[in-house]
């Protein structure tokens, strides 16, 4: 198993908000997450990423069996683990280029390979860019300064496709854009995919799903996993929306 | 040693010697100042929040011929082909102290100046009139004993930058007053660069004075480089006159040093003036630097931008006192200010006090200033994609760096600055002797 979370409980500033989440992810699968507003979705990237602020009251995460709960957040990183944010952040000043080389140099010197050139780089630069058919046409401008809601989310794509994660979770990477944008974000995304690595998509809305095509569908809500499906989950979510399964967790306490 | 046993002191400091009885007169008067004046402490407007009283603490040498603190090194700067000239323990280092460089410009020591061009200088240095001067102005005055002189004559093009080199001396509890001029007349241009350094571990106190007059349509520009020991203090007042549609850059940065303050005095007495300054100020372990300004625009159609930045680590203390002066007349005025701080501790502290004063109605003036940490966001984002802590935190601080080292529009120096900029933000440039400057190396040559 590549990714694994067991009964994991956590909260901030007191307030518990996961209750117990389960999850196995394999190889090569496309997992999605979906959930009404407020139900610990993006708790549960950011706890998997190692954002600061969270207390983890129970259970483990486990990247190829080793957990991550002790590592710092560029330890997880370094083991495969990516987010691509559902608002990324701008960084004056820094370029594109200075962080994706300080990204992927740390992370090869984490791994005992020797750092990328300034060549190999700009190489890998190029192919990735033509992979994901996502310029990089930032390269030079500080990383997402005044960059466009939807230059922001390909940005996170093309940074995917440039650092190669084992798990990569997308937390409502399609909140934001407009249908081009969306099939050109998924679009990147799905080459991305191997046989190797999975993908795990949060998200509110089927409309991305019609484009990253899931092997499993989990419902979050109350903090829990109350329902895992294949793709035609999704799709009667779309068509009856959330209040049935309201109605099923809280029918069931 | 005690405010009053430094009063005291000045007498015994006082020797003015062989110069011209105007010149001992115009000492004397100055003497009587400081003694008036009394010295400044932080009750003081201008001194709130200053670590100034420390330097009342020390019991002062003046600089001897005999007690040479170093032999003067070549600064590795000269890929920028600057002309060098070297003042150490408070006089210059040359064979020929007042060199006649091309189309009649003067540069060199202003004590040889004194003598060469006596008329040029009484009348510079009477100029500022006794009753505007501060105390450390007022006590510079009494005691100077050396500084660099420049008089470039009208429509005359610099054609290399010179650099002025000032190392505070190796012998316990220095005092250097320096008092520097730089004369350009209408339509002249020229670069300076001003570098502060100490050769010793010991308590030394450098205090300097410039006077910059900038005629119609002349074009000045002065970086300044401070790298001192944490035990050094250095104090620099600068004031700027400006005459009509000339255009001054001024840009500092404070690598280390124990206690460094610029003052900046700018009088835009021409129209279409136009003024820039450029600071930043890299503070840690018990530094403290303060940066204070006072812009006043006299006339119309004059304009003024400022922006200093403060990294303060550990325990250090920043300082900016910002203060921008319209006058009535000063119409179609564009004024900005900026102060933006970082301050990484709990234990560091920044204090800023930006503050426009404006008697004109059709101005077009700004300010701001921030103290904040860093983004703890921006760390996230990049901690997320493998960058460790620390090298984030790096590159954050440089990115906040850098366009103030950008601004520097000599590449070399640009270079070696960035490299210094760098160095100091992973705490490898602890203070002169490991600065890539080098100028402590021998084999020096004045020019």
């Amino acid at each position: 198993m590549l990714l694994e979370i067991k009964d994991l409980c956590a909260g901030i500033n007191g307030k518990e908000i996961l209750k117990g989440v389960n999850l196995q992810i394999n190889k090569g699968e496309v997992h999605a997450i979906m959930g009404p507003n407020g139900t610990g979705k993006s708790t549960l990237a950011s706890i998997i990423a190692g954002r600061p602020g969270y207390d983890i009251t129970r259970g483990d995460i486990l990247l190829n069996g080793k957990s991550l709960l002790g590592m710092p957040p560029e330890q997880r990183a370094q083991e495969g683990i990516f987010l691509g944010f559902q608002y990324p952040v701008e960084i004056p000043g820094v370029s594109m280029a200075s962080f994706l080389r300080a990204a992927i140099n740390e992370t090869r010197r984490y791994r005992g390979q020797l750092p990328l050139g300034a060549v190999a780089f700009a190489r890998q630069m190029k192919e990735k860019e033509e992979m994901v058919e996502i310029k990089a046409k930032m390269k030079n401008r500080s990383v997402n300064e005044g960059f466009s809601g939807g230059e922001k989310k390909k940005n996170e794509i093309f940074q995917l496709a440039m650092l190669e994660p084992k798990v990569a979770i997308l937390d409502e990477t399609d909140s934001g854009l407009d249908i081009d944008a969306l099939r050109i974000v998924a679009g990147g995304v799905n080459k991305c995919k191997t046989e190797e690595n999975a993908t795990v998509v949060i998200t509110h809305y089927q409309r991305l799903l019609e484009y990253i095509v899931p092997n499993y569908v989990h419902i979050l809500y109350g903090g829990r996993v109350v329902k895992t499906g294949g793709r035609e989950l999704s799709l009667e979510l779309e068509e009856k929306g959330y209040d049935w399964i309201k109605a099923q967790v809280e029918g069931e306490e | 040693m005690s405010a009053e046993k430094f009063l005291a002191s000045l007498e015994r400091w006082f020797q003015p010697g062989s110069e011209p009885p105007e010149m001992g007169a115009l000492r004397r008067a100055a003497l009587e100042r400081a003694h008036a004046l009394g010295v400044p402490t932080p009750k003081m407007e201008r001194w709130r929040q200053s670590g100034v009283a420390n330097v009342f603490e020390h019991n002062y040498n003046l600089p001897k011929r005999d007690r040479l603190p170093m032999s003067p090194g070549r600064c590795q700067l000269d890929a920028m082909a600057t002309t060098a000239m070297h003042f150490s323990a408070g006089k210059i280092e040359s064979a020929q102290p007042l060199q006649r460089l091309q189309d009649g410009v003067i540069a060199g020591s202003l004590r040889a100046a004194m003598k060469e061009e006596p008329e040029l200088v009484q009348r510079l240095l009477a100029e500022r009139g006794l009753d505007k001067m501060g105390f450390f102005n007022a006590v510079n005055m009494a005691l100077f004993t050396d500084g660099f002189f420049l008089h470039v004559p009208k429509n005359v093009v610099l054609a290399r930058p010179i650099q002025v080199i000032h190392v505070l001396g190796e012998y316990r509890d220095a005092l250097e007053n320096l008092r520097n001029f730089v004369v350009l007349e209408e339509g002249a241009e020229a670069t300076l660069l001003f570098c502060d350094h100490s050769s010793g571990r010991e308590y030394g106190f450098a205090s300097s004075v410039n006077q910059f007059q900038i005629g119609p349509g002349a074009g000045f520009k002065l970086y300044r480089v401070q790298n001192l020991s944490d035990e050094a203090a250095c104090f620099h007042q600068d004031f700027f006159t400006q005459q009509e549609n000339s255009r001054l850059f001024s840009h500092t940065i404070g690598f280390n040093g124990g206690l460094l303050r610029g003052e900046t005095h700018v009088d835009l007495q021409g129209k279409g003036a136009d003024c820039e300054f450029v600071g930043l100020s890299l503070s840690s372990r018990g530094q403290r630097m303060e940066n204070f300004v006072k812009v006043e625009h006299q006339v119309p159609h004059c304009t003024s931008r400022e922006v200093f930045k403060n990294i303060v680590d550990d325990y250090a203390r920043g300082l900016f006192n910002g203060h921008v002066l319209v006058h009535p007349d000063a119409q179609k005025t564009e004024a900005y200010q900026n102060n933006s701080n970082i301050v990484l501790t709990d234990k560091a502290k920044m204090s800023s006090r930006p503050f426009l004063e404006i008697y004109a109605d059709d101005v077009k003036c700004s300010h701001g200033s921030s103290v904040g940490q860093l983004d703890d966001e921006a760390l996230f984002y990049m901690r997320q994609r493998g960058i460790s802590e620390e090298n984030a935190r790096l590159l954050l601080l440089y990115a906040f760096a850098a366009d103030v080292i950008n601004q520097i529009d000599i590449e070399p120096l640009r270079r070696q600055l960035d490299d210094m900029v760098k160095k100091r933000l992973r705490g490898e440039l602890p203070s002169c002797e490991d600065c890539v400057l080098s100028c402590s190396q021998p084999e020096f040559e004045v020019l």
